[in-house]
C-alpha cells in the first residue's frame, strides 16, 4: 500500500510536470490549430536558461524565472517568424506547420547541444524544504510547486480566454480562422502573439520543472511526444484536457515504472494512447472535432 | 479493355507524343542511376567508402518507400524509421539467435516490416493525418524500449552481433558484395515504384491524397488504396532494414534513433516528394555529400533540421522541381498551339466524342434507373432537403434530367445523397431493384453511378492522359501485385488506356492542354477534364454538378452535344446547371428545387413558361 501511495504521489507530481508542458502545447493548438513540435525544445531552453540565470549567474529565483520567460517568449516569436509566417503567407495547409516546426525543433536541439554541451545540468530546489510530507508519503517540494503552477496556469488561461478581449479573439482564431479574418482581425499578427505567449508558458514550465527534470538538452522530443500523448488522451480542445491527460500520463509512467520496470514507462503510455485512439478518438474531455484536425 | 478506336483521320496530335516522350524520359532513370551507383562500387577500392555507400543506399531505399507514402499518398508516415528498424531486427535476430541463414531471415524481416506497416495503417484509417504522424513518431521514439522488452531476441541496449556475413551461392558477401547487393535492391525498388507511379493505382493514390472521397465516387475503395500505400512503403523499408542489419555485423538501438527518421524525411522533402528519384537524390545531398566534404557526423542534426525547415518553407516541391522551374524561366513554354476549339477550325464533333466514349464501355448495357424518394437531410438542425415522402427524383438511362433551383435550394445535397457522400436522415435510394440508401460510396459507384464536382478535383501534377488512362483502367479491381510487377497484362492495359485517353483528349478539343499537367490547364480545360473523367468510368448514370461553368461558348456546345449523344445511346444524366438556355436545350425532364423541396417537375417547354419558375430563377414577377 505504501509502495502504491508513493508511486501514486510521484505520478501526480510527474503528471503536474506534463500538465505544465502540455498546457503550452494546447494553448498553441487552440489558438493556431497546429501542433508546434518545437514547444518541447522551448521548454528545454527554459530549463537551460534557468540553469544559466539561476545557477551560473546567481540571479534570485523570482528574477531568474521572469528573465527565462522573457527569453523563451522571444524564442517563441522567432519560431513563428521563421517556421510559420512564410507558410501562412503562402496559404499552406496547417499540416505543413508540423514539418517546419519539426525542423525548428531539431535546430533548437542542435543549438542547445553546442551551447550547453550534452551533459545534464542540475538545478537546485527553489524552496527551503526539499521534501513535503503527506502522512507517510514523502513528496518532493518541486512536485508540489509544479502541481500548484499547473492548476494556477490552467485557471489563468481559462480566465484569459473566457473574459478578456484578446483571449477571446485568440480562441476564435483557432476555432475559425477565416471568419475572424473576415471580421477584420489581423490573424497573422494574432498567430505571432499566440506563439509569444506559448513561449512564456514554455519558459514558465522550464523554470518550474527544472529542479525535477534538470536541464537536459536532449529532452525536447521526450516532452513533445508525451505532451502529444497527454493531449490526445485528455482532448485537444480544452486546457482541462491537458490537465487530465498530463496526470494520466504521469500516473501511467509512475505506476508502470513501479510495477513493470522503469524501462517500460513510455510503452505503457503508448498502450494507453492507442487504447484511447481506438475507443474514444476525440479524447476524454471530448472536444467534438479533435480527430479532424 | 480490348476496345480500340482508331480514326485514321485524326493522327495523334504532336502534343500528346511529346507528353509520351517526357514519360519515357523518366523511364530509364532508375536503370541509369543504378548503373552509376554500381560503377562506383566496382571501381572504388576503399572498404570504408563501400560500407558508407551501402548504408546510404539502404537509406535511399527506405526514403523511396517514404516518398510513396508522403508524395503519392500524402500520408505523414513518421513511423518509417520504426518499420526500417523492424526489418533490420527481425532479420538479425533470426540469424544471431535462431541460426537462420541470411536469405530466409531477410524474407521474414520484410514480412514483419510489412505487417508493422499494416498495423500502423489501422489508426490511420480512424484518426486524422496529424494524429497518425504523431503515433508513428512515438513508435520511433519507443524503439529502445521495445528492443529492451525483447532483449532475449534483440540483445537489448547492448546490441546484437551477427555470427557471419551473408553468402550468395557460396560467395561470402564482403563490403563490396553488400554494396552491389544494396545497389541492385535500390534499382529494383525504384523500378517497382516507377511501375506503381505510372499505374492507374498511382493515379488513384494521387487523387486520394488531394480529396479522399473523390476516388470512392469512381467506385474505388479508399482503404484499399491506403493499404497499398503502406504495403509499398513498408516493403521497401523492410528490405532496406534487412540489408542494413548486415553491414556492420552488429546492430543496436542507436542505429535507429529519431535522427534516422528525420534524415529520411528531410531526404524526401529536399529531393522532391512527388518525384521518383527525389528521395535518393535527397539522401545523396544530405548524407553522402556531408560524409565526403566534411567528415561530420557531429553536424548532421543541424543539417537535417535546417534542411527540413528550408525545404518546407522555400522549396515545397524539392530541388528537382525547383530546377525544372528555373529551367522553365530560362526557356519558357512555347506559345500553345491554338486548340481547335478556340479557333473554330475543325470544331471537334460531339458525335465523335460520344461515340468514342460509348465504345469504351464494357458492352454490358445496364438499364437500372436511380430513384431517390422522400429525401430529407439536415445539417446542424438546418434542413437542406425536405422532400415529401411520396415525391421521387429519378435518373433514367437515355434521359437527361435537369435540376434547377436558387442557391441553397439543396441541389448539391441531393447529388451528394445520390452517390452516398451525404447520408440521408430519411428517405430511400434505389438503383433498379437494389436498395442503396445506406450503401458505401464506392459500392453505389460500382452499381453504375458516376459524378463530377462543382470544383474540379484533379491532382496538380498529372497530365490529362495520365488521369484519363487511370480512370479507363481503374474500374477493374485494384490488385497490388498486378501493378507492382507490371507484367505484360498491366503494360498492355496501360498502353491501351493511354492511347484511348489521347484520343479522348484530342476529340474533346483539349489538344492544346494534352502536354500540360492539370495545374497549368485553363479553368475550362480543367472542367472538361473532370467531366471526361466521370464519363470514362463504366457508370451508366452520371451526375454532373455545374459542368458548363467556366467553359467557352464552343466548349459548352460540345459538352451539351456530347451529353445528348450519350443519352441517345442509353446513358442517363442528372445535371445541375445555371446556364438556362444551354441546360433547357438538352434536358428531357426538369425538376426545380426551392428551399429543399420539389417545386415543379415537367418538360423543358412547360418549365420555360412556368410563372413560378420565372419568378424564382429569373426574378421576373409572375
Amino acid at each position: 500500500m505504501h509502495e502504491f501511495l508513493t508511486a501514486f504521489a510521484s505520478g501526480v507530481g510527474l503528471g503536474s510536470i506534463y500538465c505544465v508542458v502540455a498546457l503550452g502545447y494546447s494553448f498553441v493548438y487552440r489558438t493556431t490549430a497546429s501542433f508546434n513540435f518545437a514547444q518541447g525544445q522551448a521548454v528545454v531552453l527554459g530549463t537551460l536558461f534557468t540553469y544559466t540565470f539561476y545557477v551560473k549567474l546567481g540571479i534570485p529565483a523570482i528574477g531568474a524565472g521572469i528573465a527565462v520567460c522573457i527569453v523563451v517568449a522571444a524564442i517563441g516569436g522567432l519560431t513563428e517568424r521563421v517556421a510559420i509566417w512564410p507558410l501562412v503567407r503562402r496559404g499552406d495547409e496547417t499540416l505543413k506547420w508540423l514539418m517546419s516546426t519539426l525542423g525548428m525543433a531539431v535546430l533548437f536541439t542542435g543549438a542547445s547541444l553546442r551551447i550547453w554541451g550534452s551533459d545534464i545540468l542540475g538545478i537546485p530546489n527553489y524552496l527551503s524544504s526539499p521534501v513535503t510530507h503527506f502522512g507517510s508519503v514523502r513528496v518532493s517540494s518541486s512536485y508540489v510547486l509544479a502541481f500548484a503552477v499547473a492548476v494556477a496556469l490552467a485557471i489563468t488561461i481559462e480566465i484569459f480566454q473566457r473574459f478578456t478581449f484578446w483571449g477571446r479573439i485568440l480562441r476564435a482564431v483557432g476555432d475559425n480562422r477565416l471568419a475572424v479574418e473576415l471580421a477584420g482581425v489581423n490573424v497573422v499578427r494574432m498567430g505571432f502573439w499566440a506563439f509569444v505567449l506559448s513561449g512564456v508558458l514554455a519558459g514558465a514550465a522550464g523554470f518550474v520543472i527544472g529542479p525535477v527534470t534538470f536541464a537536459d538538452p536532449n529532452a525536447g522530443f521526450n516532452f513533445a511526444i508525451l505532451s502529444f500523448a497527454a493531449l490526445a488522451i485528455g482532448g485537444f480542445q480544452s486546457h482541462w484536457g491537458a490537465l487530465i491527460g498530463g496526470f494520466a500520463v504521469g500516473l501511467a509512467e509512475s505506476l508502470g515504472g513501479t510495477y513493470l520496470g522503469l524501462q517500460y514507462q513510455d510503452l505503457v503510455v503508448f498502450g494507453m494512447l492507442i487504447l484511447i485512439l481506438v475507443i474514444r478518438p476525440e479524447g476524454v474531455m471530448a472536444g467534438r472535432q479533435a480527430r479532424h484536425v | 479493355m480490348t476496345v480500340s478506336v482508331r480514326d485514321p483521320e485524326t493522327a495523334r496530335p504532336p502534343e500528346a507524343s511529346r507528353a509520351r516522350r517526357m514519360a519515357r524520359g523518366t523511364l530509364n532513370g532508375p536503370v541509369v542511376l543504378t548503373a552509376l551507383v554500381l560503377l562506383f562500387g566496382l571501381i572504388s577500392g576503399a572498404q570504408g567508402d563501400l560500407l558508407q555507400g551501402a548504408v546510404a543506399l539502404t537509406y535511399a531505399l527506405a526514403a523511396t518507400g517514404l516518398g510513396v507514402a508522403l508524395g503519392l499518398g500524402g500520408e505523414y508516415l513518421l513511423g518509417q524509421g520504426a518499420i526500417f528498424a523492424c526489418g533490420a531486427y527481425v532479420t538479425a535476430s533470426l540469424q544471431a539467435v535462431h541460426s537462420w541463414t541470411f536469405w530466409p531471415a531477410a524474407g521474414a524481416g520484410i514480412v514483419a516490416a510489412v505487417l508493422l506497416g499494416f498495423l500502423l495503417s489501422i489508426p490511420a484509417l480512424r484518426v486524422s493525418r496529424f494524429y497518425f504522424a504523431m503515433v508513428g513518431f512515438f513508435l520511433v521514439y519507443l524503439i529502445p524500449e521495445i528492443v529492451q522488452l525483447f532483449s532475449a531476441q534483440t540483445g537489448g541496449s547492448a546490441g546484437l552481433a551477427l555470427p557471419n556475413a551473408p553468402t550468395f551461392f557460396g560467395i561470402t558477401l564482403d563490403n563490396r558484395g553488400m554494396y552491389i547487393f544494396a545497389a541492385i535492391a535500390l534499382g529494383i525498388g525504384l523500378l517497382l515504384i516507377r511501375n506503381v507511379r505510372r499505374s492507374p493505382l498511382g493515379v488513384h493514390m494521387r487523387r486520394m491524397r488531394d480529396h479522399p472521397f473523390v476516388i470512392a465516387t469512381a467506385g474505388i475503395d479508399v482503404w484499399r488504396v491506403r493499404l497499398a500505400i503502406y504495403t509499398y512503403s513498408s516493403l521497401l523499408a523492410g528490405l532496406a532494414g534487412a540489408i542494413y542489419s548486415q553491414l556492420n555485423g552488429y546492430i543496436s538501438p542507436l542505429d535507429f534513433s529519431v535522427d534516422t527518421t528525420i534524415l529520411l524525411f528531410a531526404a524526401v522533402l529536399v529531393g522532391g516528394r512527388t518525384t521518383l528519384l527525389g528521395p535518393t537524390l535527397g539522401v545523396f545531398l544530405l548524407y553522402v555529400i556531408p560524409q565526403i566534404v566534411i567528415n561530420v557526423a557531429s553536424y548532421s542534426d543541424l543539417i537535417y533540421g535546417g534542411t527540413v525547415l528550408f525545404c518546407v518553407i522555400v522549396l515545397p516541391e524539392g530541388v528537382e522541381d525547383a530546377a525544372i522551374g528555373l529551367y522553365r524561366r530560362v526557356r519558357p513554354h512555347r506559345p500553345l498551339p491554338a486548340s481547335s476549339v478556340l479557333t473554330g477550325h475543325g470544331e471537334p464533333s460531339a458525335e465523335r466524342l460520344a461515340e468514342l466514349l460509348w465504345q469504351l464501355r464494357d458492352g454490358t448495357t445496364r438499364t437500372d434507373p436511380l430513384v431517390i424518394r422522400g429525401a430529407r437531410k439536415a445539417f446542424g438542425g438546418v434542413a437542406a432537403l425536405q422532400i415529401d415522402d411520396e415525391v421521387a427524383v429519378t435518373v433514367e438511362p437515355g434521359q437527361v434530367h435537369l435540376l434547377l433551383g436558387p442557391n441553397g435550394s439543396g441541389k448539391t445535397t441531393l447529388l451528394n445523397a445520390m452517390c452516398g457522400l451525404a447520408r440521408l436522415d430519411a428517405g430511400s435510394i434505389h438503383i433498379g431493384d437494389a436498395e442503396v440508401t445506406r450503401a458505401p460510396i464506392a459500392k453505389i459507384a460500382r452499381r453504375g453511378v458516376g459524378r463530377s464536382f462543382q470544383t474540379p478535383r484533379l491532382p496538380d501534377e498529372l497530365l490529362p492522359r495520365q488521369l484519363l488512362g487511370g480512370m479507363l483502367a481503374g474500374m477493374r479491381r485494384v490488385s497490388y501485385l498486378h501493378w507492382l510487377t507490371s507484367d505484360h497484362v498491366a503494360a498492355r492495359t496501360r498502353r491501351a488506356a493511354d492511347g484511348l485517353a489521347d484520343e479522348i483528349v484530342a476529340a474533346s478539343g483539349m489538344g492544346g492542354g494534352a502536354d500540360r499537367p492539370a495545374i497549368d490547364l485553363t479553368s475550362g480545360e480543367r472542367r472538361l477534364l473532370d467531366v471526361l473523367a466521370a464519363l470514362t468510368s463504366q457508370a451508366h448514370l452520371i451526375l454532373l454538378d455545374e459542368p458548363a461553368s467556366g467553359l467557352s461558348a464552343h466548349e459548352r456546345r460540345l459538352l451539351a452535344g456530347t451529353i445528348r449523344a450519350l443519352a441517345a445511346r442509353g446513358m442517363g444524366f442528372l445535371v445541375v446547371e445555371h446556364d438556362l438556355d444551354l441546360a433547357l436545350g438538352m434536358a428531357d425532364t426538369v425538376t426545380v428545387l426551392v428551399g429543399g423541396t420539389v417545386a415543379v417537375t415537367g418538360q423543358p417547354s412547360e418549365i420555360k413558361e412556368h410563372p413560378y419558375l420565372r419568378e424564382v430563377l429569373i426574378g421576373v414577377p409572375a
